[in-house]
């Protein structure tokens, strides 16, 4: 009979798993020595945790489903999070242990560097024209948390 | 590949699952016998409501992946099947989000207890054997006495229909069936 999933399957979701929460306590260790207000952005949050290991950085790709070079544009502060693919990026963030109001706020200081840049050089390009951005993470936290077990 | 035998019932360790105990070979050897338990029946429970929605396996991943990733916010094993159950239908209707699929109401197929439930008494009534005793507990507060000795005869003391009507001086095999369509019907309202 078909299960549609063997154990060597498991396994490497398994590992990936592993992976992921191996950042999200690097990130724990990583805000045990710096305070989360102290960070420029969550391209310099992103940047502080994931730091040279590109073994679990492609994990947590892959998890999130973003390319590589894309989680490698927002830790360099080259993406703006909000012109992105939002739910993704936010998945990262709720992944990597922080609160939704923090994650917000990180976020919106990357997204304020580009309309600024925005408003001066392209100000008719529609870039920061995303008001409703910080709404829709809540929702999509809210979402990310319906598949804890505290959620039953 | 030799997969690890199903056990009937099964209790699972929530601390090594949760990474608090053991060392990493224990701590796997406890997750891949929770795979071991429940994929079949994952599989089997989302073969059909996938169907269109989802790819199955990739369905499968993703489960097996939140679990593992949120496994800090599960409180007790007894838990495992109700909450896999409910990322797999989270997933789901995210996914018929996405594609705007014209289809059954999710809220008419219930939530993952609720689905839960209604599969395990169905798999009672046409399969005693093949039943799970997790559910019985999330079960409890919504039977009678009378009902709930019932359902512990087909499911923990796993007794057919013919044994359960003998056991409680039902007329006949039928009239336990008839019963656990009863108790289904009541529950699902």
């Amino acid at each position: 009979m078909k299960h549609g999933m063997n154990m060597d399957q498991f396994r490497k979701v398994k590992a990936q798993a592993s992976m992921v929460l191996d950042l999200r306590r690097q990130a724990e260790a990583v805000l045990a020595r710096r305070p989360l207000r102290t960070f420029d952005g969550f391209g310099h949050f992103l940047d502080a945790v994931l730091g040279e290991d590109r073994e679990r950085t492609s994990a947590l790709a892959r998890t999130v489903r973003l390319p590589l070079n894309t989680i490698d544009q927002l830790r360099a502060s080259e993406l703006d999070p909000f012109a992105g693919p939002l739910e993704e990026i936010a998945y990262l963030g709720y992944l990597l242990g922080i609160a939704c109001p923090d994650f917000v706020r990180l976020a919106s200081t990357d997204h304020g560097r580009f309309a600024r840049h925005a408003a001066t050089v392209l100000a008719r390009s529609g870039v920061g024209a995303v008001p409703e951005a910080p709404e829709r993470i809540e929702r999509l936290w809210t979402r990310f948390e319906e598949d804890q077990a505290t959620a039953l | 590949m030799s997969e690890i035998p199903s056990e009937r019932f099964p209790l699972f360790d929530l601390p090594l699952l949760r990474g608090e105990q053991g060392d990493e070979s224990v701590r796997e050897a406890e997750w891949e016998r929770v795979f071991a338990h429940f994929q079949p029946r994952l599989s089997s429970y989302f073969g059909r409501r996938a169907d269109g929605i989802y790819v199955l396996d990739d369905l499968l991943q993703e489960i097996w992946l939140r679990a593992c990733l949120n496994v800090r916010t599960l409180e007790s094993a007894s838990a495992l099947w109700t909450w896999l159950v409910t990322i797999g239908n989270n997933l789901l209707r995210d996914e018929l989000r996405r594609k705007k699929v014209e289809t059954v109401p999710l809220e008419d197929r219930g939530d993952g207890l609720a689905d839960g439930i209604d599969e395990f008494l169905g798999n009672l009534e046409h399969a005693p054997s093949g039943a799970d005793a997790e559910l019985l507990d999330d079960l409890r507060g919504k039977l009678t006495d009378e009902e709930w000795e019932f359902l512990n005869l087909l499911c923990v003391d796993n007794l057919t229909h013919e044994e359960v009507a003998r056991r409680l001086n039902l007329s006949t095999a039928m009239a336990s069936r008839q019963r656990l369509r009863r108790i289904r019907q009541r529950i699902a309202e």
